[in-house]
């Protein structure tokens, strides 16, 4: 029995020995695996996951006229401009006092 | 304040004003009568308010402009023309009395409905405004300041010698002193 066991404790030496001893080439690649792996699980993701976001506002919006035309009618006011005139009224004389500024 | 010159426009119709009303049997009711047959959607107060909003958008004389121009026709002010008296380099400083301005504009509209010519709408806007503790810097026979007192005013737009709108104006606020630029010369 006890045999038995020491080669067991040596078999699992060797293993321990033989996995550290592997290049980082090696490790790359076992971790590219895993990545991979994981990804998967994502993509394939059951059903239950939800992910949420915002509704967006319709990026393009029509018009439809009920029954006839759009443009119903047309009113154009057109300005005709003139100066304007002006009067002072005052109940005695405008002019107060004056002063002659430095 | 902004820094948009107050225009007699933009004193007369406020952006807080009320809406014009429909006006009934007012002389806009041809045109309101004309409008609404063309375009059903259209109401009366809509009319009113597209027309007083155009003659608002042709009263653009800053109000300062209209004040200095007053001042510069009135017999009392004429004088500073006189260069023996008032040499030109020299700046001279003028307290006014209380009195009012009246400003008189007749802006019309051309009205054109779906390309049919429907005639010219002739207005009659009146401004009052009174004018208190002024004062006004003189150059060169030119207006060239003025410090500002107080000013009240009250506004009309009359058509075919009927009221359409009235505005007593609530006291503005105004910049101690506007400078004139250039100017206002008297006389002209």
């Amino acid at each position: 029995m006890l045999i038995g066991l020491g080669g067991a404790l040596l078999l699992a030496a060797m293993i321990v020995f033989v996995r550290s001893g592997r290049d980082p080439q090696d490790k790359a690649r076992a971790n590219s695996v895993l990545a991979r792996t994981r990804e998967h699980s994502v993509r394939n993701a059951s059903k239950d996951l939800t992910f949420e976001g915002r509704k967006m506002a319709p990026s393009a919006a029509s018009v439809q006229a009920r029954e006839s035309d759009l443009v119903e009618g047309e009113v154009r006011m057109a300005p005709v401009r003139s100066a304007g005139a002006y009067t002072v009224d005052a109940s005695g004389p405008l002019v107060l006092r004056e002063e002659k500024l430095s | 304040m902004s820094d948009e010159p107050l225009t007699v426009g933009k004193f007369l119709f406020p952006p807080d004003r009320k809406q014009a009303a429909p006006d009934g049997d007012g002389p806009l009711r041809k045109v309101q009568e004309k409008v609404r047959k063309e375009l059903k959607s259209v109401d009366g107060a809509a009319v009113n308010e597209a027309l007083l909003g155009k003659v608002a958008a042709m009263l653009d004389d800053p109000i300062y402009q209209v004040l200095a121009d007053a001042w510069s026709r009135s017999a009392d002010i004429l004088k500073y023309r006189d260069r023996k008296k008032y040499p030109p380099g020299e700046t001279f400083l003028v307290s006014l009395a209380q009195h009012s301005i009246s400003s008189v504009h007749k802006p019309a509209i051309d009205i054109v409905i779906n390309e049919m010519r429907f005639g010219t709408l002739e207005f009659l806007v009146t401004l009052a405004i009174d004018v208190e503790a002024f004062q006004i810097e003189i150059e060169d026979a030119t207006i060239k300041r003025m410090r500002t007192g107080k000013l009240h005013a009250s506004g009309e737009v009359g058509m075919d010698g009927v009221p359409i709108y009235r505005k007593k104006l609530e006291p503005v606020r105004l910049p101690l002193t506007v400078d004139l630029g250039k100017g206002v010369r008297i006389g002209e």
